[in-house]
């Protein structure tokens, strides 16, 4: 059994040492060796451009390129090729460029007098590529030469002591991502919305209407419970407490998750400047929690209202 | 570079990984940190769902918590204290070791935003992505439209990527927490020029005050800090570059790029990054007068101060002039607090029948009162301020020992470092321990380079039985360092999640109030101006996109909440004035004093010395009143729209008009006479 899982672990330790090997040695083929070369320069960032013009949410996978792409053009337009860190501190300086790089190009579209969009930020980006890779080129104009910095390699023996903290890392994880959705939480709370609905819910001052005429008022409830809530909508002319007329009352079922839409209408008999109606939803099976609705009407045709 | 004064120090391979083989790089011993770091995070996970479910008084998940944390952090940090382990056993101990410390707010309130400022800078995300514009005013925390660096980083991220804000957020802290540690790893081992100096500060770093709450909230201070390190470890490769190469020039344009960055990101940290390049000058200056360490060339970091400067002073100036009212109440009252105190309450009006010592114990704040944490974490706050002086002064000792202060880059930072201990005095008050709990989360980037640079020594000792019992001390020290770190930080109810507790911020956020904001946003589109308790302003100034109503000294627009009747005429005419249109009223503020001691705004009448909630008749005083419209409901929530253009408001208002207009006649009439 042990000798299995030694075997199996380091047939996948091959395969993945093949996989990396493989793409090391198609980058610098492709990009003469260096990334912070200027043909490298805007490899990189037509790379992130490119990820970053894929379709909603395949764009994701743009995430490391955008983390660390404008940071290394910044790097190398500033250090030169040869002088750029590497390693850890390359590493890190690379990301937090990156990181300060966005603000300071928001600034420049800003100051160019554009908005901050999506078309903005590629633009600035493609335009950050272009000057480092020139700047990059004029650089070895003048030295006569290509410079490139120290080579940074993978040694075997390095990415084999690598795989373990690097697995680990990624294990640990994976063990936080998984754990915050398996493990068991407090249930969220449950409540019942009930408002008004459609025009109505704009409503922002007495409501004019003619003598004799019933209006229909639109409510709305939203069950955001786990269970079918069953209710009753009853209006009130003057308030639930002065009531002068109680109109028809109607009666529904709302299934958990769902939106019932409630119309209550009647007449309104002595309407002055301001008559209060009041909706009240009666819940059938348990105690009511909700305070009425409440909006005015007053009388289109008087003029002192 | 010159390491010749540190003759029994490793030297590191330069920027290379070391893979020189030694028999503690192997076996169990080496995957000891791993082990820990993926049976911690299970357990720390575990944690926060036992928290969840905890009733008031249970503190079991707290045990837990710590187990998890300790069974990753004690052998990483051995590993890391080690000038034996490999390379990239470090870099990834230093990377797992920055990940883990956000993993506990994350755990604590998962894909949401949890903090009052942190839904201040989401929104603010969301604004900048969805309509391009700098600057857009945010009056949840009025600060942060000056300062829109960050929002420009997520935005960008968010325009290149397609992820959502939050999820933006996540990341981006998870990556700052990591190269943080990074950031001070490099700045330790540039300045001590040793691998495991670097790794010790970083290790020491991560148990500071802040870094595990503070700097992971989605706020503009845990992204200013990290570019900070990153500045402060870029002056120092500055310093110590070749003075003729471009290599120098190179890290010169980045230290004043990322002043650049700094200005506008974050009044306080841009201010930090100036003192910081002010001690690297300073000490520069001195050192050079003294002829102790001329490697240091003054020339540049004096220019690169005066750059700072300029840049600091100008966007003050032409683009946040409203900052110095914003920042001056907080220093002002921590600096009278603190004389209060030291002063015996010298200036302070005695009232009759109190003794000067009861004054200054009211004065005084108490620290841990009302506390809900474990025992031990209490005794290990107070432990660890006594600790760390002597952490502080064991690196002092190494240092004049080895000589290290004649090095004016290790002096500048050892001055750096002073500071922590400086504002000690300021955690008696209220507002003075808030200004200290920042200062440290700067001034701890100092000590962390003075700790890695003097606990260096203990793993180059030769004898085991002197080497592993001290290696064992320090790491039982810094971990009870960290308890204490955490338990004066940050309260249990911002660190684990459970029961809803009112006016919390983190726990008195549901979804109710959520689903009534969407409901606003949705039906009465943005910029409804509205006001309620700090909760309703969280989420209906953010999801709700609407505009505070704020009160003031010159109003009293909190009685439209806080008010057992009806609002008076005056309360109206400033409604109108501002154009307060809605009122949105939690019914839980009559059962529960507020957490955080006032329902809407610190300056309210009775704001922390409330014994009771509020009466019943706060909440229930809407329900005859003739001119709000209530258009939502729930449960507990009820939207109300003030209806201003009714008849007998307008009676009312044309009173305080004409009253108005009279004092107004009169106060002219009485210039002219006087003129006259």
């Amino acid at each position: 059994m042990t000798s299995f899982t030694t075997s199996f672990r380091s047939a996948i330790g091959r395969f993945v040492r093949g996989l990396v090997s493989r793409a090391t040695g198609w980058s610098r083929q492709v990009l003469g060796n260096r990334f912070d070369r200027p043909a490298g320069l805007i490899a990189a960032t037509v790379v992130l451009l490119a990820l970053a013009e894929l379709p909603n949410p395949l764009r994701v996978v743009a995430l490391p390129a955008a983390l660390f792409v404008p940071g290394h053009l910044v790097v190398t337009l500033i250090f030169g090729p040869s002088r750029a860190p590497v390693g850890l501190t390359g590493a890190g300086l690379r990301v937090i460029m990156s990181m300060a790089a966005y603000p300071l190009l928001a600034l420049g579209i800003f100051i160019a007098d554009r908005f901050y969009t999506r078309t903005s930020v590629l633009i600035a980006v493609l335009a950050l590529g272009v000057i480092s890779a020139f700047v990059g080129l004029t650089r070895e104009y003048r030295h006569g030469e290509a410079v490139t910095g120290p080579p940074v390699g993978i040694d075997r023996a390095w990415m084999s002591r690598a795989m373990m903290p690097v697995g680990s890392l990624v294990c640990a994880f994976l063990i936080v991502a998984v754990g915050v959705e398996v493990a068991p939480r407090r249930p969220i709370d449950e409540f019942v919305q009930f408002n008004l609905g459609g025009r109505w819910a704009l409503v922002d001052a007495a409501v004019p209407i003619a003598a004799g005429f019933e209006p229909a008022i639109e409510t709305e409830i939203s069950n955001r419970t786990t269970e079918v809530r069953r209710y009753e909508v009853v209006a009130y002319v003057g308030g639930r407490d002065d009531a002068v007329d109680r109109w028809e009352p109607v009666r529904i079922e709302v299934a958990p998750g769902e939106t019932a839409e409630v119309r209550v209408e009647g007449p309104i008999p002595d309407l002055g400047c301001r008559t209060k109606v009041e909706i009240v939803l009666n819940d059938l099976d348990g105690p009511d929690e909700h305070d009425p609705l409440a909006l005015f009407f007053r009388a289109a045709e008087r003029s002192d209202c | 570079m010159d390491a010749s004064w540190a003759p029994e120090l490793e030297l590191p391979d330069p920027e290379g990984p070391v893979i020189t083989r030694h028999r503690s790089n192997h076996g169990l011993r080496r995957a000891l940190p791993f082990i820990g770091m993926m049976l911690g995070s299970a357990i720390v996970v575990l944690s926060y769902s036992m928290a969840d479910f905890a009733v008031p008084g249970q503190k079991e998940h707290f045990a837990v918590f710590w187990v998890g944390t300790f069974l990753f952090l004690m052998p990483a940090g051995w590993r890391l204290l080690s000038h034996r382990t490999a390379a990239i056993d470090r870099y990834v101990l230093i990377l797992g070791v920055g990940m883990f410390t956000y993993v506990p707010k994350f755990l604590a309130y998962p894909y949401r935003p949890a903090y009052f400022d942190e839904v201040g800078h989401w929104i603010q995300v969301e604004r900048l992505t969805d309509d391009g514009l700098l600057f857009v005013k945010n009056n949840q925390i009025v600060v942060i439209s000056d300062y829109p660096a960050m929002h420009m980083f997520a935005a960008g991220v968010r325009h290149l990527t397609g992820i959502p804000t939050i999820v933006v957020a996540i990341i981006m802290l998870v990556v700052l927490h990591a190269v943080a540690l990074v950031g001070i790893y490099v700045l330790a081992k540039t300045i001590t020029g040793s691998e495991h100096a670097g790794s010790t500060a970083a290790f020491f770093y991560s148990i500071g005050p802040g870094f595990w709450f503070f700097s992971s909230q989605f706020s503009y201070e845990s992204y200013g800090i990290v570019v900070l390190i990153w500045g402060t470890a870029a002056m120092a490769k500055m310093l110590t570059s070749d003075p003729a190469g471009w290599t120098r020039t190179s890290w010169m344009l980045i230290v004043v790029f990322i002043e650049a960055v700094l200005v506008a990101t974050h009044h306080l940290t841009s201010y930090m990054f100036v003192i910081v390049i002010g001690a690297y000058a300073g000490a520069a200056l001195v050192f050079r007068l003294l002829r102790r360490d001329t490697t240091l060339t003054m020339g540049e970091s004096f220019f690169v101060l005066g750059v700072a400067i300029a840049m600091t002073a100008g966007w003050l100036i032409e683009q946040a002039p409203g900052t110095q009212a914003y920042v001056a109440p907080f220093i002002s009252g921590g600096a009278g607090d603190v004389v209060a105190i030291f002063g015996g309450g010298a200036g302070l009006e005695e009232p009759e029948g109190l003794l000067a010592e009861d004054l200054e114990l009211e004065e005084a704040r108490e620290l841990f009162a009302g506390s809900t944490l474990p025992m031990y974490e209490i005794i290990m706050g107070f432990v660890s301020i006594l600790i760390l002086p002597l952490l502080a002064l064991f690196s002092g000792i190494v240092q004049l020992k080895k000589a290290l202060l004649d090095r004016a880059i290790i002096f500048a930072m050892t001055l750096f470092a002073a500071a922590y201990f400086v504002v000690y005095p300021l955690m008696l008050s209220v507002e003075g321990a808030e200004i200290a709990r920042r200062s440290w989360s700067f001034t701890s980037i100092g000590l962390a380079v003075m700790i890695g640079s003097g606990f260096q020594v203990i793993s180059h000792i030769k004898e085991w039985w002197k080497r592993a019992p001290l290696m064992g001390l320090t790491i039982v020290l810094f971990m009870g360092v960290l308890m204490g770190n955490l338990a004066t930080g940050i309260n249990e109810v911002y660190r684990f999640p459970g029961v809803y507790v009112y006016g919390s911020d983190t726990r008195s956020t549901t979804l109710e109030i959520q689903d009534a904001a969407r409901w606003f946003q949705d039906t009465q589109g943005p910029n409804q101006r509205l006001i309620g308790d700090r909760t309703i302003q969280m989420w209906f100034n953010s999801l709700g996109k609407g505009i505070l109503g704020v009160p003031d000294g010159g109003n009293r627009l909190w009685d439209f909440v806080l008010a057992e009747n009806e609002p008076d005429a005056q309360v109206l005419h400033a409604a109108r004035s501002v154009g307060l249109r809605w009122v949105i009223i939690d019914e839980r503020q009559a059962q529960y004093k507020p957490f955080i001691g006032f329902y809407l705004d610190q300056n309210e009448p009775l704001a922390t010395e409330r014994v009771e909630p509020l009466p019943e008749s706060s909440v229930s005083k809407y329900d005859d009143i003739d001119w709000v419209i209530r258009v939502y409901s729930s449960e507990r929530i009820s939207i109300y729209r003030l209806d201003l253009s009714a008849v007998e408001i307008q009676e009312v208002l044309a009173t305080v008009d004409a009253d108005n207009a009279r004092r107004s006649d009169a106060a002219k009439a009485g210039l002219v006479e006087e003129a006259g």
